[in-house]
């Protein structure tokens, strides 16, 4: 139970930057989900944490303790790891006794914690099995079993849901918040998947390429995606970008390739002003905020619906609007045929404003 | 294709199956069943043509040889002069002297081959090409030289000597077979212990060595057996002390006449001690050649 921080962490491997420059604090008790695509530099972050990587620079903190000539053993974390590293000759009992034996707890209580653990997991049927006699399922909960036998100082997790089925993840997910509810305990949690990010978080870090992007409420994350990156990288639904110009004279934004035109709410007009060259502006809209409607509306651009992909429980269509393709999110009860004409409406309440130069968000 | 059809099919399979292996084993092990014979047949039935395959049948099985080689051995041609045979005692010197070479070789190459695998090291390739380097002229190139430095060093007709030798030529081949091996182990495996509590000398013992003794064991045939054969270098560095029985197996070949006899029973008892150890540790070393392909 401690917090964790890191300062300005950096790691090299060769010519690789694999983590730039990082800064994050992780408050005690606190569950922080870094998200980011593969390669991002979030298992060298964990490693780093774990005391397995030396950073070449930067340092990491423990309740703001510098932990730099603390031992991997000694920094009492747990660490799941992204492909489990379960003991193949142990038994998964043996597997998950196998930190308290380091404890000199005497057989009794080993047998006591384990057992206590492995029903909290529900994987008490399960003990006397291999890894390899074990689903990847129960794997992944004998691993996890492993790290919260004892109580460690703080939980690291690198991607411990991935190698699991759709259904299986959505079940774990709410699991493992449940446990870090009864655990009580400081989590620090990668993954690629952005859901997991939203649905676990207290909090979320969105790392790309060594470099943190945006730190934040699962809420702030997707409302104010600090920049382009960000707004792609989040929701589940890839965010439209569009090309566009701020005119200053008429307070409209139009299209780079003079397709349409919108009239800017006072938010994005601020917005618009603010950047260098308000010419040169990119409108992110996410599919949700996006209006199709058969009958010809006020203000509404005319689309025409290219590709059609009904999910279930709701539709995404391609409209192209001009030459620019446009992803929309409807209820799975509205119905539309390829090729259908459509009227589309952006809802600019929620839409984003970014400089094409910087990347950055201006909204 | 019907039932019945496919399974007469099958049953032919076998049967050729059985003849090939059949076939394959007496040509590999025809000539070890003459030696062993050999060892156990008096001076004449070893002359004998044709030659005699049956004991009891054909011949009388004698232990005459061993007590020859083991014991005492007739020297002059006429059965009348014996004297006591070297034979036990460079037996104990081969056994100590390759087991001592083994372990040392497979325990330092093991810790190098770790270090090769797990830690950035400055001019890592340089440095296994190097140690490769060291197995690549033909060992007598490196006679001469090896009996100054031996001379200079006093270490002609010791223990520490010979074995230093056989522990060098054993080790590159250690640490490159070991290396490989250690590769195959997922580096997550000894940090998980490292993280649970353990140093990392622990976390080495406690969960990579067991998943490597297959192949260790495999790695460790192969030097005893390159110590236990080595002739060339025992019968120049140590003729006085501290030699070991492939010397005696070329003496016993004797002048002017061959002792066909002494031969086969020095080559039986001089194979033996491999062939046991071979043959427990059979398991492992199937595992170990095939590990690469058996894991994940
Ligand atoms: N031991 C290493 N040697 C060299 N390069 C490495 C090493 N470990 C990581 N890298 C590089 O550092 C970068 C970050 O790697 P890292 O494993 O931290 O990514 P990740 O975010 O965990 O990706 P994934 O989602 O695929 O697990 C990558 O470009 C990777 O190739
Ligand atoms: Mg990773």
């Amino acid at each position: 139970m401690s917090s964790i921080t890191l300062q300005n962490l950096t790691k090299r491997f060769g010519a690789t930057v694999a983590v730039n420059d990082l800064s994050l604090h992780i408050d005690d008790r606190e569950f922080v989900v870094v998200v980011g695509p593969t390669g991002a530099g979030k298992t060298t972050t964990l490693r780093c944490v774990a005391g397995l990587e030396k950073p070449d620079d930067g340092m990491v903190l423990f309740d703001g303790q510098d932990v730099r000539s603390v031992s991997p053993a000694e920094r009492d974390v747990a660490f799941v790891f992204q492909n489990y590293a379960l003991y193949p000759r142990k038994t998964a009992f043996e597997n998950i006794a196998f930190p308290l034996q380091a404890r000199n707890l005497s057989a009794a209580e080993i047998k006591a914690e384990v057992e206590r653990t492995a029903r909290m997991l529900r994987i008490h049927h399960l003990l006397d099995r291999r890894p390899a006699q074990l689903s990847g399922g129960e794997q992944q909960r004998v691993a996890l079993g492993r790290a919260m036998v004892r109580r460690p100082r703080a939980f690291l997790m690198d991607e411990p849901l991935t190698n699991l089925d759709f259904q299986l993840r959505a079940q774990m997910r709410s699991e493992l918040k449940r446990i870090q509810r009864e655990l009580d305990n400081t989590f620090f949690y990668v993954t690629n998947d952005q859901v997991e990010a939203l649905s676990m978080g207290d909090r979320i870090a969105v790392l790309n390429a060594g470099t943190l992007h945006q730190v934040g409420t699962p809420q702030e994350i997707y409302e104010h995606p600090a920049d382009l990156f960000v707004a792609a990288f989040i929701g589940s639904i890839r965010m439209n970008f569009l090309r566009c110009a701020f005119i200053a004279d008429t307070g409209a934004l139009v299209s780079a390739d003079g397709g349409w035109s919108l009239p800017a709410p006072p938010r994005l007009r601020e917005g618009a002003q603010k950047s260098k060259d308000p010419g040169q502006l990119i409108l992110g809209v996410r599919p949700e905020d996006v209006l199709l409607s058969t009958e010809a509306g006020n203000g509404a651009l005319e689309g025409q619906v290219y590709v059609a992909e009904p999910l279930g429980n709701h539709n995404v269509y391609n409209v192209r609007i001009g030459p620019a393709l446009v992803r929309v999110k409807t209820p799975a009860t509205f119905m539309l045929d390829a090729e259908a004409r459509v009227s589309v409406q952006f809802n600019m309440a929620r839409a984003h404003l970014f400089d094409s130069a910087t990347e950055q968000a201006l909204t | 294709m019907n039932v019945q059809n496919r399974q007469t099919r099958s049953l032919l399979g076998r049967i050729l199956f059985w003849i090939a292996t059949a076939l394959i084993l007496v040509f590999f092990l025809f000539p070890i069943y003459w030696i062993l014979i050999t060892a156990f047949k008096d001076r004449p039935d070893i002359t004998q043509l044709p030659p005699r395959f049956v004991p009891w049948v054909d011949f009388q099985p004698t232990t005459f040889n061993f007590h020859e080689i083991l014991i005492e051995m007739e020297v002059s041609q006429f059965g009348t002069a014996t004297e006591q045979s070297p034979f036990l005692g460079q037996l104990f010197n081969s056994v100590i002297i390759s087991g001592t070479a083994t372990v040392v070789a497979v325990i330092l190459g093991t810790l190098a081959a770790y270090a090769f695998s797990r830690f950035r090291i400055k001019g890592e390739g340089d440095l296994l090409f190097f140690i490769l380097s060291t197995r690549m002229l033909p060992p007598v190139v490196t006679v001469i030289p090896l009996f100054l430095m031996f001379t200079e060093l006093g270490m002609r007709n010791t223990f520490h000597g010979i074995t230093l030798l056989y522990i060098t030529m054993g080790l590159p081949f250690v640490v490159w077979m070991m290396k490989g091996f250690f590769d195959e182990v997922p580096h997550e495996f000894e940090e998980a212990a490292m993280i649970d509590g353990y140093s990392r000398l622990e976390a080495i013992w406690r969960i990579v060595i067991p998943e490597v003794i297959p192949p260790m064991l495999a790695t460790a045939v192969f030097v005893l057996i390159t110590a236990w054969n080595e002739f060339v270098f025992v019968q120049l560095l140590n003729p006085l002390g501290y030699t070991t029985v492939t010397p005696f197996l070329y003496a016993v070949v004797g002048y002017g006449r061959t002792e066909w006899g002494r031969v086969a029973a020095t080559t039986v008892v001089f194979v033996s001690p491999i062939v046991i150890f071979t043959f427990l540790v059979r398991k492992y070393l199937l595992r170990g050649v095939t590990f690469g392909a058996v894991r994940r």
